[in-house]
């Protein structure tokens, strides 16, 4: 029979081994955001940063205003003087009501932010599908970032992409990724959601191979374990899912016959691999059919254990 | 002696006209060298009024009022096309060939050559010879259906050809931007082409507009019997030979107050030299009995040549040379009619020689269209198009396409994906030049309809973005086994992810993979699947051009929403909750 002693003896030992076993996952999130520069005094900082932020209803600019203050603003991730590089979906010469591309105003709203901070140039680029400029165009994505004052760079050109190595990577050891988004301190990914015809579903993941010079490498080596591998080599400062107006089906690029819901969402991590779990969820898709998921957080990119994980559930 | 003021003006009007040439010619050249910050409207119509690709589209305007005018969108249309040539040539016929010295940007490119190399002009006697058999074997050529041989003789497609084959690469060599390489013999052709028209207006000014120019030639029959002209009026004409030196097309005998109007191209240069303002636009009453009252002028005016506080003797003996020079060149009757015996015989022989030279030219172009299209045929193999040989939308069908394209490679500079270049034959030798569709560097994008909005000879049919999108110019083969997602076993759908209309879909196959299905019906051609592929050497999908482009059908409004297999979840957003 147990002693009361020695019942509060494993319930030590039993909390303890839990706080050991826990250790590995908050060293590592302290150690990602110790690589990120301490957020400008301007901001109150929150006592514990979220792991997710879903906000729902509203517009796309309130809810971008809405997920940053639980953040304490912007200014947790762009420091003054820093360079931020924004990288939207300009993949497809299609209008903002296909959202085959990332929603042009949430861009816009982004980059207000980004400048509110204190950022000294704000980049936005993508190496489009179809023909760079019209996609820029047809996005709106370029003239709205250009209202709101940021760069907008063009991404088709070879030039400007430059071969980096990735450590750790399974498949993808080379990649040719664009300058801008070496040289910037600051990497936000906004991917918008939606169906696709390859891989399943696109969304943060597999936004980053359009950061990529040679795609067709992607495809020819095995796509899931490159997309995989691709978001070892720069992990973004924060990505923020445009999951305003979801397409369930014809995607990436979108026909008359696609499929679409509004989930009126706006979801932020800093964890790629959680954003595109709850996103695919989003989706009404199971994220466990999704091997490139799986990969990453094999190759300790993030988790896909959501339950454990401090998700923010915002209304508008 | 101080010029009147009638000549101060002269100059003005010579400057005027330098920077008027000087504006159109820059609207043509930014707009073939840097389509994406120049805009496409001045270009569009610039070359809507450029004259042999307005004649090749007001032929086909001219037979669609003639043989579908009682349709009236059809008449309708044809009046559209014909409009810019018909204006062009009733303007040319009444107020004298002014297009050259204004419209033409290789008519300007001459003249700038001549002006850098200062050479010492002076009248060279015309080449009506030469000239009959260029403007033969031209129509020859393109009647013949070798329009794209004829092209080599064609200003715009000339010029067009150096902008985009040469000018544009070395800008974009310079600003170091990517492009397509094209291959070395079109850059060499293109650029010798150029050098040589420039390289001879450097030294003989306007030889090329009034020798081998099928344009320069039409439009000085008109200048002929243009009512308003240039005309030097013998009445107040000093004869003092300064607008000679600097005439850029060579055709003004200022000595003998002669100017051929077959061969003025309007550049205005003697109208700011001559210091009695005697080179006139306007009617010429004085020269309506041409030549006699010509003479007789001369003569009265050597007889009140004491006026003129210049030594005396010297200009009588001037004159009579000149007058010599005169009489013989009349009764040689090589320029000007005189009714002298001498006169008509020399009359009837020149314009023999001309028509026998006509003859030839006609005979060379017609022998040169055959044997193009001999060899061609040797290559033809029925209904398959060769590959690579799609023809952009809009061109109807290759072989129309080869009948009417000048190579002017407006569409080439302008291709916002860079997919159109200069065919190597593909579309048959007479066709050369003449722009396919290269899936190798890019696709043709779904919503674009730049070429088919520039084409300025008609060789590309207007088409509404709706008409361009159903426009089916080739067909995709699928080799399955050549497919990534059936050869790896990986994820792939490239081609799926890239297809405008939905031919290309993926589809849950045998593996569990989304495996590549297509329907041709809906496909049209437009080469996305064929440059997304990204199986190397062979790729798994490729588009070949169809000869007689079709209307592909419209996909079904049901082809990306299959009914939903039993137990799939379905996204519920309506309840304000959260999936997750």
């Amino acid at each position: 029979m147990m002693t009361r002693r020695e019942f509060l003896k494993g319930c030590a030992a039993v909390g303890a081994s839990a706080l050991m076993l826990s250790l590995p996952g908050r060293m590592g999130r302290l150690w990602a955001q110790g690589q990120q520069p301490p957020p400008s005094q301007a901001y109150p900082l929150p006592a514990r940063w979220p792991d997710i932020v879903a906000v729902k209803g509203g517009g796309q600019a309130s809810r971008l205003d809405r997920a940053l203050r639980e953040f304490g603003g912007m200014g947790a991730f762009v420091r003054k003087g820093q360079t931020v590089a924004i990288k939207p979906n300009i993949g497809w010469s299609q209008e903002p009501i296909v959202a085959a591309n990332t929603n042009p105003e949430l861009v816009k709203r982004l980059v207000e932010h980004c400048l509110d901070a204190g950022a000294a140039k704000v980049w936005v680029f993508d190496h489009s599908c179809d023909n760079g400029p019209r996609s820029y165009r047809d996005s709106k994505i370029e003239a709205y970032a250009k209202s709101a004052g940021a760069i907008v760079v063009p991404g088709d050109s070879s030039s400007l992409y430059q071969a980096v190595s990735i450590p750790g990577a399974v498949t993808l050891k080379k990649v040719k990724v664009h300058e801008l988004a070496l040289q910037a301190d600051v990497f936000i990914n906004v991917p918008v959601l939606k169906d696709h015809s390859g891989a399943g579903m696109t969304c943060a993941m597999k936004n980053l191979m359009g950061a990529v010079w040679d795609r067709g490498e992607f495809h020819r080596l095995g796509l899931d374990q490159c997309i995989a591998d691709v978001c070892l080599w720069r992990k973004p400062t924060l990505n923020i899912v445009d999951a305003g107006k979801v397409m369930l089906s014809g995607g990436p690029r979108g026909y008359s016959s696609s499929r679409y819901a509004e989930p009126q969402m706006l979801i932020l991590s800093r964890d790629i691999v959680a954003v595109d779990t709850v996103s695919a969820m989003t989706l009404g898709r199971v994220p466990s059919d999704f091997g490139y998921i799986a990969m990453a957080e094999k190759s300790n990119l993030g988790t896909t254990k959501i339950a454990d994980l401090d998700i923010r559930r915002l209304g508008l | 002696m101080r010029p009147k003021a009638s000549a101060r003006g002269g100059n003005v009007l010579r400057r005027a006209r330098w920077v008027a040439a000087g504006i159109v010619f820059c609207v043509a050249t930014l707009g073939f060298l840097f389509p994406a910050l120049w805009a496409e409207m001045p270009i569009r119509v610039l070359a809507a009024w450029q004259f042999a690709p307005s004649g090749l589209r007001g032929l086909q305007g001219f037979w669609l009022v003639a043989f579908h005018g009682a349709v009236l969108s059809a008449g309708a249309a044809g009046i559209a096309l014909l409009v810019s040539f018909l204006a062009l040539l009733l303007l040319s016929a009444f107020f004298g060939r002014w297009y050259c010295a204004f419209l033409c940007p290789l008519g300007f490119l001459q003249d700038v050559a001549a002006w850098a190399g200062r050479k010492r002009r002076g009248y060279v006697k015309s080449n009506p010879i030469l000239r009959a058999s260029a403007l033969a074997c031209f129509i020859a050529l393109g009647v013949g259906g070798a329009l794209g041989l004829a092209s080599w003789l064609e200003p715009w497609s000339l010029a067009g050809r150096f902008f985009a084959y040469d000018v544009q690469p070395l800008a974009r060599l310079l600003l170091r931007a990517d492009s397509p390489l094209l291959p070395w013999g079109f850059i060499a052709a293109s650029g010798l082409a150029a050098a040589l028209i420039i390289g001879t207006a450097a030294f003989r000014g306007r030889w090329f507009c009034n020798s081998l120019c099928p344009a320069g030639s039409l439009l000085g029959l008109l200048n002929r019997k243009a009512p308003l002209r240039l005309r030097i009026d013998p009445g107040t004409c000093s004869s003092c030979g300064r607008c000679s030196s600097v005439c850029l097309a060579d055709c003004l005998d200022g000595k003998n107050r002669f100017l051929d109007a077959s061969r003025c191209v309007y550049c205005l240069e003697c109208v700011g030299v001559c210091p009695t303002g005697s080179v006139r636009y306007g009617r010429g009453i004085r020269e309506k009995r041409r030549g006699q009252d010509d003479r007789i002028s001369t003569i009265d005016r050597k007889k009140k040549g004491q006026d003129d506080g210049i030594s005396m003797i010297d200009r009588r003996e001037k004159r009579q040379d000149d007058r010599i020079t005169r009489i013989n060149r009349v009764e040689k009757g090589q320029d000007r009619a005189m009714v002298t015996r001498a006169g008509f015989l020399g009359l009837i022989g020149t314009n023999l020689k001309i028509a026998g030279s006509a003859a030839i030219g006609i005979f060379l172009g017609v022998g040169g269209a055959a044997a193009a299209r001999r060899i061609a045929g040797a290559q033809d193999s029925g209904d398959r198009t060769p590959p690579g040989a799609v023809s952009p939308p809009g061109s109807l069908s290759t072989h129309r396409f080869a009948e009417t394209c000048t190579a002017c490679g407006l569409c080439v500079a302008r291709c916002p994906s860079k997919i159109l270049r200069p065919s190597t034959g593909q579309f048959g030798l007479t066709a050369l030049f003449a722009p396919r569709l290269d899936y190798d560097v890019s696709y043709c994008q779904f919503s674009c309809t730049t070429c088919l909005d520039l084409c300025p000879s008609g060789a590309l049919v207007k088409l509404s973005p709706e008409e361009k999108q159903r426009t089916k110019i080739g067909d995709a083969t699928l080799v399955r086994d050549l497919c990534i997602v059936i050869k790896n076993g990986t994820k792939c759908g490239a081609c799926a992810e890239h297809c405008p209309t939905g031919a290309v879909r993926m589809v849950k196959g045998a593996s569990g993979l989304p495996e590549p299905v297509f329907s041709t019906s809906i496909c049209i051609g437009c080469g996305a699947c064929h440059h997304a592929c990204p199986v190397k050497p062979k790729k798994a999908i490729t588009v070949s051009g169809l000869a007689v482009h079709e209307v592909a059908e419209k996909p079904s409004e049901r082809l990306f929403d299959p009914p939903d297999p039993p137990g799939s979840p379905v996204p519920t957003h309506d309840s304000g909750l959260f999936p997750f």
